[in-house]
């Protein structure tokens, strides 16, 4: 049972290292380029003042919101497909990123433009979504394609109503560009620190619900016998979900794809289980987002691609192939929820 | 050690149990017998808790079911149900799964319940199959991973709803021995068969149900020659002195 451990230890402590190199390289390389060195002592606000205020403004904020954003839709992701038993599921696919897409809109038409205000409108704009798309497939015991296609028209509907905001008002500058694919070139510590508090809170938390995650898999009812109240559990799992992907949302935009692909990226490295699945995920997710933020910001230099447009060129193809496996694997009418299964 | 005392059971407005009145005891095998759709599986659902009852009352070791949080029950009462989801972990992680309501928050898994579990993998005859994902397992041995989950529940009282199904005849066989060994520990072992054979040769005692409601409670014996399985089932049970004792035999 607990053959395992070592490899898993070794997968943890090599997604690690990835992630502060991957994390160190995206402090040093952009337009103007740091050596190792500079960028420690421009850390320690020593060194040459142009190259502290990029690191201070640019870069560090930069960095921290990848490494954050990454974490949290990917662990988001890992935990909607547990609790929805839907391997497609993901918060930019069925919706909840643009539910939260659509609360920093409302939050911002409002006037609040930063801070806890844009965070918690995030949070409860994906929270309302996630509730939506739980009721649904539980109450039409649909098919997991079925609950993805529901999602999508969700995701179109939100998106429209987050368009209708900006044209009627025209001074919610929120939607633009950078906003609806995702990137980090404008983002802001006035954002970053309350969503990243939050980001971390819920993550903290998650983490010590390993076991209660796996046993809310094995159905309702095996569920209730051993003493876990599975409604209960499920409402907490789909807010910490929904808090996680709307606090990334608020600072990064609609990021799509990232928490589709990291998760079973983990799962065929490490297996199913959330004690594994949730820390890699978090640790891969922020590698992952922040390589790919790097990439996007040196591959057309000095003109620099929003990151979700990368996002969107890797994750199309691989939501296709996952759609793909899913269809002709033996059994997979087992993930699909029965009416009678999950309870909200 | 359980008992119900006139529970009614509904599902939305329509009322499924009415008014059932039953007890299982420890030392023995109370096997709850009758046709699709009678109720049987509903009141394994709300002797555990799972289903709320909307009359009567539940009493779980002489404790009321409703003073009981979802824990307390489980410590209680392992349940097999019918229908099972096929989740994504391995075989030995789910019957772990069975120490769990024995955890407080943070629940940690200590060595007592990796032992525990491994010996009811053991007594399964499902050791070697620990590092394997349930997906990659056929139904059978998938069957075999929940009753050893139940087992680790050490709990005194197991029920479980068509145990056997999916299981070869020898598997069904090494079973009913297994409950046979339950009940003699000391534990109440409540079981829902079809097989009406298994039922007469393994039961102390055999609860009939039909339409929701409980006709008849008494011993295999009693139960067999009161008419009563001809009535409900339209078929005929002979039984047949051995040396190794009675059989029973359906007569076509």
């Amino acid at each position: 049972m607990r053959n395992n451990t070592r490899t898993f230890r070794l997968l943890m402590a090599g997604s690690l290292l990835l992630c502060l190199l991957i994390a160190v390289l995206s402090l040093c390389l952009g337009t103007v380029n740091f050596s190792i060195r500079e960028a420690f002592l421009a850390l320690c606000r020593k060194g040459d003042k142009m190259n502290v205020n990029i690191l201070k403004y640019a870069r560090l904020p930069r960095t921290a919101a990848c490494l954050t954003a990454g974490a949290a839709l990917s662990v988001s992701g890992a935990v909607l497909q547990n609790v929805l038993a839907n391997k497609l599921a993901s918060p930019s696919i069925i919706g909840v990123n643009a539910g939260a897409g659509l609360g920093v809109t409302v939050s911002c038409a409002l006037g609040a433009m930063y801070g806890w205000a844009v965070s918690v409108s995030a949070f409860l704009g994906s929270l309302i979504t996630v509730l939506v798309i739980a009721l649904f497939s539980v109450k039409t015991g649909a098919s997991k394609t079925t609950v993805i296609l529901g999602g999508v028209a969700l995701n179109s509907m939100l998106s429209a109503f987050s368009e209708s905001i900006t044209v009627l008002n025209p001074d919610v500058a929120v939607l633009t560009t950078e906003f609806r694919v995702g990137g980090f070139s404008a983002v802001s510590a006035e954002r970053l620190i309350p969503a990243s508090l939050l980001i971390l809170a819920a993550l903290a938390f998650l983490f010590t619900l390993f076991n209660e995650l796996d046993v809310l898999s094995l159905g309702d009812e095996s569920a209730q016998g051993i003493g876990l109240p599975a409604r209960k559990y499920r409402l907490l799992f789909l807010a910490l979900a929904a808090l996680l992907a709307g606090s990334a949302v608020s600072f990064a935009g609609l990021l799509g794809f990232i928490g589709l692909i990291v998760p079973h990226f983990v799962r065929k490295i490490a297996g199913n289980e959330s004690r594994r699945l949730l820390p890699l995920s978090a640790l891969c997710g922020a590698a992952f987002l922040t390589l790919c933020d790097l990439v996007s910001r040196l591959i057309f230099m000095p003109y620099e691609l929003p990151v979700g447009i990368l996002m969107a060129v890797i994750g199309g193809p691989a939501f296709v192939s996952l759609l793909l496996r899913l269809k002709t694997s033996p059994g997979n009418t087992r993930h699909r929820l029965s009416p009678k299964e999950p309870e909200i | 050690m359980v008992e119900t005392k006139n529970l009614s059971v509904n599902y939305g407005k329509s009322e499924i149990l009415h008014g059932i009145s039953f007890s299982a005891e420890k030392n023995e095998i109370t096997t709850i017998i009758g046709n699709n759709g009678c109720g049987k599986s509903t009141l394994l659902k709300a002797v555990t808790g799972i289903l709320p009852h909307t009359d009567g009352e539940i009493y779980i070791g002489g404790n009321p079911i409703t003073k009981l949080t979802p824990p307390e029950r489980a410590r209680l009462t392992a349940y097999l149900p019918q229908g099972k989801n096929t989740p994504d972990i391995t075989a030995g992680r789910m019957v772990l799964h069975g120490r769990f309501p024995y955890l407080s928050y943070p629940r940690k898994y200590k060595k007592e319940d990796y032992e525990i579990a491994e010996d009811a993998m053991e007594k399964m005859g499902i050791s070697e199959l620990a590092d394997k994902p349930m997906a990659e397992l056929s139904g059978g041995t998938r069957q075999k991973v929940y009753i050893a989950m139940a087992l680790a529940q050490h709990s005194p009282i197991i029920l479980l709803d068509e145990p056997t199904s999916y299981l070869d005849l020898k598997q069904q066989m090494k079973f009913l021995r297994i409950a046979r060994e339950l009940a003699e520990t000391g534990k109440t072992v409540i079981l829902v068969l079809h097989d009406l054979l298994f039922t007469l040769k393994i039961s102390d005692r055999v609860c009939v149900m039909e339409n929701g409601r409980m006709i008849m409670q008494d011993t295999p014996e009693n139960v067999l020659h009161s008419g009563i399985l001809r009535k409900l089932y339209g078929i005929e049970v002979r039984t047949l002195d051995t040396a190794c004792g009675t059989q029973y035999y359906y007569q076509f």
